[in-house]
C-alpha cells in the first residue's frame, strides 16, 4: 500500500478531511505527522523558511517528520481555494521549498490547485492526482465525490467540534461530532485568523480551549454565510484579493455588528504579511467604533509566545468583555 | 486643489513635472528622513512592509504642508502592495487628515473604474479644460524626464566604480539630476541630459580600474529607493563595485502597462531560468530575483546583492531559494534585510566584508 503524508500544518486545518477521505478511497496509507513541540528551532531543516512567519516554518518541520515515514509527501500547490479570490503568496513556493528541505528523500506531489481555473477544479486536481496514483477516471470520480462528501458534513460540524471536543481531537476524523453543544458558556466570543493560527497547538497555543476554560462560547467564521461575508467585504474601498484575508475582514466587520457576541479576539502570526497589515485596519474599524463596546484583542503568535502569556492575555480580555455584557444587560 | 505623491528615488522629479506642465498645483513631499520614517512606524506596525511605512510617512509630511490630494499608483495582486491604500486611507482617516486619495488602477478595467467612479467626479469639477487638454502632453514630459533620470543614474553607476575621489560622483549626479529638475520643455530636458552628461564626465576617473560587477535585485521599491536601502548602491559604488539592476521607474511601468518588447523579453528570461528552482510565478519580484541571480552568476558577475525588507512575502521564499542557488552555483549571495531600526554602520560592515570576499575570490580564481 502506497503511503502518503500529509504535513500536519497549514491547509491541514482546513482540508484534511477532503485529502484525507480521497486518498483513503484510492486506496493509500494516509500517514500525518506527529506534533513538532518545542525544539524544532534547534534543527537545521527551518533555515530554508527562517525569516518567514511561524506556519510556515512549523510546515517544513512537518514534513522532515514525515519524510522518513512515507512514499510521498502531498504539499499540494495552493494558489487559490476559492473562485475569484487567492492565497497568501507564499504558499505559491511551499513545494519548492519543502523539496529543497528534504534533499528528494521522498516524492513530493505538487501539483498546483488553482480554484479560479475551469468549470470543475477540484475534479481536475483530484484527477491529476488520481491519474498519478494509477487509477482510472471513474474510480477517481468516485473517490472525489466520496471526498467532497467527507469535508461538507465536516464544515457543517465544525462549529460543535470546535465548542464540543478538545483541540487535538477537532480534526480526528475517527471522534464522532458531539450533538449540540453543551450551553456550559455565558460568553459568546468570537476567533478569527487564518484556520492554522486557531487549531495548530503550536501556533495558537489552544487558545480555543483557555477560551472554553474561562466559560465562553466560541463563534468562528465558518458559522457565518460565506456570501454575507463576501459581501461586506466587497463595500470596502479596494477589493482585497486574499481568500483568508477576506474571511477575516468580514467575519470581524459582522461579528462587530452583531449583538450576541461580547468579543472579538483575532489570532495573528508574527511575520505574516497579510495579518500585519489587516490588523492596522481592524484596529482602527473598531477604534471608530467604540460605541458598540464590542472588546477587540489582537495575540500575536511566534516562537517565543508562551502559554502563560497567552493565558494572562486572555483572562483580562474576557473580564473586559463580561464587564461589557452586564453593563449591555443593564 | 494640491496633489502630493511619494517620495521614492527620483519619482518626485517627474511626477512634479507632469503637475506643473498640466498647471495643477502639488506639494513635493519632503525628502524622506528619520521624521518620516519615524511617523511611517508609529501608524503601522513592525511587520508591514518597509515601503509601505515610508510612503506613509511621505503622505503625513506632505499633508501637513497643505497637500490634499494624494495620487498613488495602484498594483494588484498577489501581494501587499496592491491594498497599501486601502489600509493607509484608515490610518491617515484615524489621524484627522483630510485628503482626497486617487488611485491609479493599475490596469484601466471596469471594476477599478466603478470603485474610482467618485473620486473621478470630484476631480472633474476641480480640473479646468486647460489642465485636462494639457494632461497628453504633460504625461510625455513627464516620461521624458524620468527615462532622462535614469540615463543619468545608470552613468553614474559606471562613473562611480571608478571615481578617484570617493563621493564625487554623488555630488555630480545631484547636480546633472537638479539641472534636468528645472528643465520645463522637450528640448530643455535633451539639453539638460547632455549637459548632466558632461558634469559626470568631469569626474575623476580610473580607467585603468576592473570593478568588480555586482547586481542589486529584489523588492522594487527598496532596490530603487536609497532611503528604504540605506543607499546600497551608492556604498557599493564607492567601494569600487560597478552595480547593475534591472528594477526602474520605467521598467515597471511598461511592465504594468504591457507594453515595451525588449523589457519583457528580459523579464520572461529571468522568469525562465527561475523555473529550475521555483515552479510557479510567486508574485512581486521572487522569480525575478532568483532567475536573475542564475543568469548573472553565467554571465560572469562577481556577486548578487538581495534587498529585501523585514517580513516581506515573496522576497522571504526568494531568499531560501538564494541560499541554495548560491551553494548550487559557487556564487556569493548576500540577502540584506532592511528594517526600521537599521544602523548605516551595520550594513557598510556587510558590504564591506562581502566586496572583501568578492575581491579574495576574484584574486584567486583569475
Ligand atoms: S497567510 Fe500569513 S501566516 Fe499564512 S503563510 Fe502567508 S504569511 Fe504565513
Ligand atoms: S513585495 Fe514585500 S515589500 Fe513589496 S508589497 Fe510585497 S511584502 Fe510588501
Amino acid at each position: 500500500m502506497r503511503r502518503i503524508g500529509i504535513p500536519k500544518a497549514l491547509m491541514y486545518y482546513r482540508f484534511f478531511p477532503l485529502w484525507s477521505a480521497f486518498f483513503r478511497e484510492l486506496g493509500c496509507e494516509v500517514v500525518i505527522s506527529d506534533p513538532v513541540g518545542k525544539g524544532f528551532l534547534g534543527r537545521q531543516s527551518v533555515a530554508y523558511f527562517e525569516d518567514s512567519c511561524l506556519p510556515m516554518k512549523l510546515m517544513v518541520a512537518h514534513c522532515l517528520d514525515l519524510v522518513e515515514k512515507v512514499d510521498t509527501l502531498f504539499v499540494p500547490r495552493l494558489i487559490s481555494i476559492h473562485r475569484k479570490y487567492i492565497m497568501c503568496p507564499k504558499f505559491r513556493g511551499v513545494p519548492d521549498i519543502i523539496k529543497l528541505a528534504t534533499g528528494g528523500q521522498a516524492e513530493v506531489m505538487d501539483e498546483p490547485f488553482d480554484f479560479r481555473l475551469g468549470n470543475d477544479p477540484w475534479g481536475a486536481f483530484s484527477r491529476a492526482i488520481g491519474q498519478r496514483l494509477g487509477w482510472r477516471s471513474r474510480e477517481i470520480l468516485a473517490a472525489s465525490r466520496g471526498a467532497l462528501r467527507v469535508q461538507a458534513k465536516f464544515e457543517k460540524d465544525l462549529v460543535r467540534r470546535v465548542n464540543g471536543l478538545a483541540i487535538r481531537d477537532i480534526f480526528n476524523l475517527e471522534r464522532p461530532t458531539p450533538e449540540a453543544t453543551s450551553p456550559a458558556g455565558n460568553l459568546d466570543v468570537a476567533l478569527i485568523g487564518h484556520p492554522y493560527n486557531l487549531y495548530d497547538v503550536d501556533v495558537g497555543k489552544d487558545v480555543i480551549g483557555m477560551a472554553r476554560e474561562l466559560g465562553c462560547r466560541i463563534a468562528i467564521a465558518d458559522s457565518l454565510d460565506g456570501y454575507e461575508i463576501d459581501k461586506k467585504v466587497s463595500t470596502l474601498s479596494k477589493e482585497i484579493y486574499w481568500s483568508s484575508g477576506r474571511e477575516i475582514i468580514g467575519a470581524a466587520l459582522i461579528f462587530l455588528a452583531r449583538d450576541d457576541i461580547n468579543g472579538v479576539v483575532f489570532l495573528s502570526s508574527f511575520k505574516c504579511g497579510i495579518d500585519a497589515l489587516l490588523q492596522e485596519y481592524l484596529k482602527r474599524v473598531f477604534k471608530g467604533q467604540r460605541e458598540s463596546i464590542i472588546p477587540f484583542l489582537t495575540l500575536s503568535l511566534d516562537e517565543h509566545t508562551t502559554v502563560q502569556g497567552m493565558a494572562t492575555r486572555l483572562e483580562a480580555f474576557v473580564d473586559i468583555c463580561r464587564d461589557g455584557k452586564r453593563k449591555d444587560a443593564r | 486643489m494640491k496633489v502630493t505623491f511619494p517620495h521614492l528615488g527620483t519619482m518626485h522629479i517627474f511626477c512634479k513635472a507632469i503637475a506643473e506642465t498640466a498647471g495643477i498645483d502639488y506639494i513635493v513631499p519632503p525628502k524622506t528622513s528619520k521624521r518620516t520614517l519615524t511617523l511611517g512606524v508609529k501608524h503601522s506596525n513592525e511587520c508591514i512592509c518597509l515601503p509601505f511605512k515610508i510612503i506613509l510617512g511621505n503622505f503625513i509630511e506632505a499633508l501637513e504642508l497643505g497637500a490634499d490630494t494624494i495620487v498613488m499608483v495602484g498594483s494588484g495582486p498577489p501581494c501587499r502592495l496592491g491594498l497599501y491604500d486601502l489600509v493607509q486611507k484608515v490610518i491617515l482617516e484615524d489621524l484627522g487628515l483630510h485628503y482626497r486619495w486617487l488611485t491609479i488602477p493599475p490596469r484601466l478595467d471596469w471594476p477599478a473604474l466603478l470603485k474610482n467612479r467618485d473620486e473621478t467626479r470630484e476631480l472633474k469639477k476641480e480640473l479646468s479644460l486647460k489642465n485636462i487638454t494639457t494632461f497628453p502632453y504633460a504625461l510625455w514630459i513627464g516620461w521624458k524626464k524620468m527615462m532622462a533620470c535614469e540615463r543619468l543614474e545608470k552613468l553614474a553607476l559606471r562613473v562611480r566604480a571608478r571615481e578617484v575621489i570617493t563621493g564625487r560622483t554623488e555630488k555630480m549626479l545631484q547636480k546633472a539630476l537638479a539641472g534636468l529638475d528645472k528643465a520645463k520643455t522637450g528640448r530643455a530636458i535633451e539639453r539638460a541630459i547632455i549637459e548632466g552628461e558632461k558634469i559626470l564626465g568631469s569626474v575623476d576617473q580610473d580607467r585603468g580600474r576592473q570593478p568588480l560587477r555586482v547586481a542589486i535585485v529584489g523588492e522594487l521599491y527598496t532596490v530603487m529607493d536609497p532611503q528604504i536601502n540605506r543607499g546600497v548602491e551608492r556604498k557599493l559604488g564607492e567601494m569600487g563595485v560597478e552595480v547593475t539592476r534591472t528594477s526602474w521607474f520605467s521598467s515597471h511601468i511598461l511592465r504594468s502597462l504591457g507594453v515595451g518588447r525588449e523589457n519583457r523579453r528580459e523579464r520572461l528570461r529571468y522568469y525562465r531560468a527561475s523555473l529550475q528552482y521555483l515552479g510557479y510565478d510567486v508574485g512581486a519580484e521572487c522569480n525575478v530575483s532568483i532567475g536573475e541571480t542564475i543568469l548573472r552568476a553565467k554571465d560572469g558577475y562577481d556577486g548578487v546583492v538581495h534587498l529585501m525588507p523585514f517580513a516581506c512575502m515573496p522576497e522571504t521564499t526568494a531568499s531560501g531559494i538564494l541560499d541554495r542557488v548560491s551553494r548550487d552555483l559557487g556564487f556569493p549571495v548576500l540577502t540584506l534585510i532592511l528594517d526600521e531600526q537599521e544602523n548605516e554602520g551595520r550594513i557598510t560592515t556587510l558590504l564591506e566584508a562581502f566586496v572583501d570576499m568578492l575581491m579574495w575570490r576574484r584574486q584567486r580564481f583569475h
